[in-house]
């Protein structure tokens, strides 16, 4: 992409030194060699073909799918045709909450199916939020199937690897009462149904314009918030929970051929409404870019504050300190651009971060990759998939991730 | 020597571009591609705003004339970018999101009216309409941006519907063109929940679900990506799985396999399915073996001594590898095998 970049610059220029002009053409993302898989969050979905929670702010479309001659509507025009007609971008729904035990089984069949189906042997595997654990999951039972790695690069997105203050809160609060019931400490609804039930699905409704059920029938909001705590949040209830253990079971080294991840933050006063929300629920301001061993402080994740809550330090729900895993990646936004010979409109481009290192062993990242600002996306939790209205062009972002897993050779 | 100069510049420029067109990847000069060209060539041939128009121009005017060409080159590129998909609603509503990303960025107090007077100079017969599909789109975002704040609706269809009555008030029957993906899922949706109720025959149940897909998706949706989303999409159905069920283990093969085939799968992709069919039975009839096995030793041991007869058990059956994936779900308190099978997902 990069020499074509460089290359349309000059062509741009030669043009202009002859005195003519040629229509801009954008350009569009290379066509990965394996397929990228999506996986997505706590609560996520996927769509048939329709709204899509990887997908541009509310108008249904998936980032995957690009533009064809006789497709015009609903499409990504930053997309290779042959990242859609190769059957190289898919996502697949697993349940919505639970633990990535279970979410990463279901999101390994689903991968089966699909390599079944399509024919491809290898895999791309981008997950956002708790998708990017669930995905470490599946990289490794793919490994475990086949006698070796099947997915090429492995990329999260605003993850909790090391769990999340938000999690721990919401437990505290919610799913711990005395009778050990989730929502034990919710009134009874009017009508005798479940509050918890009720509670859940309101802030789904909230949350999402559209659930279609399908394939949420296992839903666990217990394990799924118990996921996202670093430690095992009972050491009597007789399960070992949590995301160290899970770290412990499943790391990120050796079921990839490149692991890397994007990490999201936002100022307080820049959140979306729902997050600010959910920090008031719980009454917690998570301060989550200081660092420690494990979790130190007990808040739920690992490393501490560095005594400003009101920073950059967390995207809403995770913080900073949770969620680089391999490299660092950046996230570069780059606009059309213009001279007086010509405009041109560049994809926009994702660096690997050279300062952050790299995170080998989930439970023990060095201070520098708990606490670092750099590359950290300036967005919320929920901005990097479709709940708009927010100011990234998620169609443009997911193209440069499609680019950079092509320049990675996968 | 100027000849000679001229000669050099020249073969530069053709290498230049030749080997920029060389290097374009064929999908970033595609079909489609080729299609906005042609379409493009017809719309950059608008007249440009008078002001923007090449004057003759004094050496005093150089900078001047060089602002002039920035803008006129922007006009030119905004018309190659969006023209051709100009008169679509859809486009034009991405086209404004896009442009209302990039005003913001360059004039954060001024970027409505800039905006404004772009869509003037660089689709003059559109700018009204745009203008107008603007503040819509301001209003649907401010709109959807309350909804965040509060729990309104009942249920999903009530958002659903609500959400639908706010694009039609703000976009009138062009919401149907914008929104063109949601409203497939929710056609689909609709069909899949009349599915979901029927108490038709497997065979039934799947040419309806055929006969849905290609009404929402068009007569080439079996021909369009998002084949296993597709298949999967059927096989989620509870009464289709409890269909499944309740077949003999050759019947539910033969009936999974001309279920994939009607769904557009070669002969390929249905042995690699029938092998993975194969794998996932016996694999089920091992885990529920196991379950068996686990469920009496509880009964006989506690403590560590069953931790440890349950370890053996599970290597026993599953091998190191897989008993070590079977243990850590277990740990977390998930049984793998305490669920029915998923035929077609597990």
């Amino acid at each position: 992409m990069k020499i074509n970049k460089i290359l349309s610059a000059l062509a741009f220029s030669s043009i202009g030194l002859l005195g003519t002009s040629t229509m801009a053409q954008a350009e569009v993302a290379d066509e990965t060699q394996y397929p990228v898989i999506f996986a997505h969050g706590m609560s996520g979905w996927d769509s048939i073909a329709g709204y899509h929670y990887f997908g541009e702010d509310g108008y249904g479309t998936f980032v995957g799918d690009a533009c064809s001659f006789f497709e015009l509507n609903g499409c990504n025009d930053w997309i290779s045709n042959g990242q859609q007609s190769n059957n190289k971008a898919e996502a697949f729904q697993v349940t919505s909450f639970n633990n990535s035990e279970v979410r990463g089984e279901e999101l390994y069949n689903h991968v089966l199916n699909f390599m079944a189906t399509t024919g491809h042997s290898k895999v791309n595997f981008v997950g956002h939020s708790q998708g990017g654990m669930d995905i470490r999951k599946a990289a490794s039972r793919l490994k475990d199937n086949f006698n070796e790695p099947r997915v090429g690069a492995m990329i999260s997105i605003s993850s909790p690897h090391r769990g999340t203050s938000y999690a721990k809160r919401i437990v505290d609060l919610y799913a711990r009462n005395a009778n050990d019931e989730f929502c034990g400490a919710l009134p009874p609804t009017a009508d005798g149904t479940d509050p918890c039930l009720e509670f859940v699905d309101d802030i789904a409704n909230v949350l999402f314009d559209f659930v279609t059920g399908a394939g949420t029938a296992n839903n666990d909001a217990i394990a799924g918030a118990l996921q996202l705590i670093y430690d095992d949040y009972d050491a009597n209830d007789g399960v070992v929970t949590g995301a160290k253990a899970f770290n412990q079971n499943y790391p990120s080294e050796g079921v990839a051929g490149y692991v890397g991840s994007l990490i999201t933050a936002q100022d307080d006063n820049n959140l979306s409404p729902l997050l600010g929300l959910i920090g008031t629920a719980v009454s917690h301001n998570a301060d989550g870019d200081g660092y420690c061993v494990d979790d130190c402080n007990g808040d739920g994740a690992a490393g501490q504050g560095d005594g400003n809550v009101y920073d950059m330090d967390d995207d809403g729900l995770v913080p900073i300190n949770s969620q680089q895993m391999g490299y660092r990646l950046q996230y570069t936004p780059d606009d059309f651009t213009c001279a007086w010979y010509g405009c041109w409109n560049p994809l926009d481009t994702i660096s690997q971060v050279s300062s952050t290192g790299y995170v080998a062993d989930l439970n023990l990242p060095s201070s520098i990759q708990m606490t670092s600002h750099e590359a950290v996306l300036d967005q919320d939790h929920l901005d990097v998939v479709s709940l708009g209205p927010d100011d990234l062009d998620e169609e443009e972002f997911y193209a440069a991730i499609f680019d950079f897993i092509h320049g990675q050779g996968y | 020597m100027n000849k000679l100069k001229a000669l050099v510049l020249s073969v530069s420029v053709i290498a230049v571009v030749s080997v920029t067109l060389w290097f374009s990847k064929n999908d970033s000069i595609s079909e489609y591609s080729k299609n906005v060209q042609a379409v493009n060539d017809s719309v950059t041939a608008l007249p440009l705003p008078a002001s923007e128009k090449e004057g003759g121009g004094s050496n005093a005017e150089l900078v001047i004339s060089d602002e002039k060409k920035l803008k006129a080159a922007k006009i030119k590129f905004l018309r190659g970018q969006y023209g051709a998909k100009i008169d679509n609603p859809y486009w034009q509503i991405k086209m404004i999101d896009q442009l209302m990303r990039l005003m913001k960025k360059e004039f954060p107090l001024s970027w409505e009216s800039e905006l404004i007077r772009l869509f003037h100079e660089v689709f003059p017969e559109y700018a009204e309409e745009l203008t107008k599909k603007l503040y819509a789109h301001i209003e649907y975002i401010a709109w959807i941006d309350s909804l965040k704040n509060n729990l309104t609706f009942e249920n999903r269809d009530d958002r659903r519907q609500a959400l639908w009555d706010k694009r039609l008030e703000l976009f009138g029957d062009e919401a149907y063109e914008i929104w063109e993906a949601a409203l497939k899922q929710d056609k689909f949706d609709a069909h899949m929940q009349a599915l979901a109720q029927s108490a038709d025959s497997f065979n039934e149940k799947t040419e309806q679900y055929i006969v849905s897909m290609k009404e929402v998706f068009g007569e080439n949706a079996l021909q369009a990506g998002h084949k296993t989303q597709m298949i999967n999409h059927f096989l989620s159905l509870e009464n289709v799985q409890n269909d499944l069920r309740n077949m003999p283990v050759e019947e539910r093969s033969a009936q999974l396999r001309n279920y994939r085939e009607s769904m557009g799968l070669d002969d390929a992709a249905l042995t690699r399915w029938d092998s993975l069919d194969h794998q996932r039975d016996l694999m089920r009839e091992t885990g529920t073996l196991y379950m068996d096995e686990r469920n009496r030793l509880a009964q006989t041991y506690e403590g560590d001594a069953l931790s440890d007869k349950v370890k053996a058990l599970q290597i026993d059956a599953f091998g190191e590898t897989e008993a070590k994936v079977i243990y850590n779900e277990e740990q977390s308190g998930y049984y793998r095998y305490n669920a029915p099978q998923k035929f077609g997902f597990n």
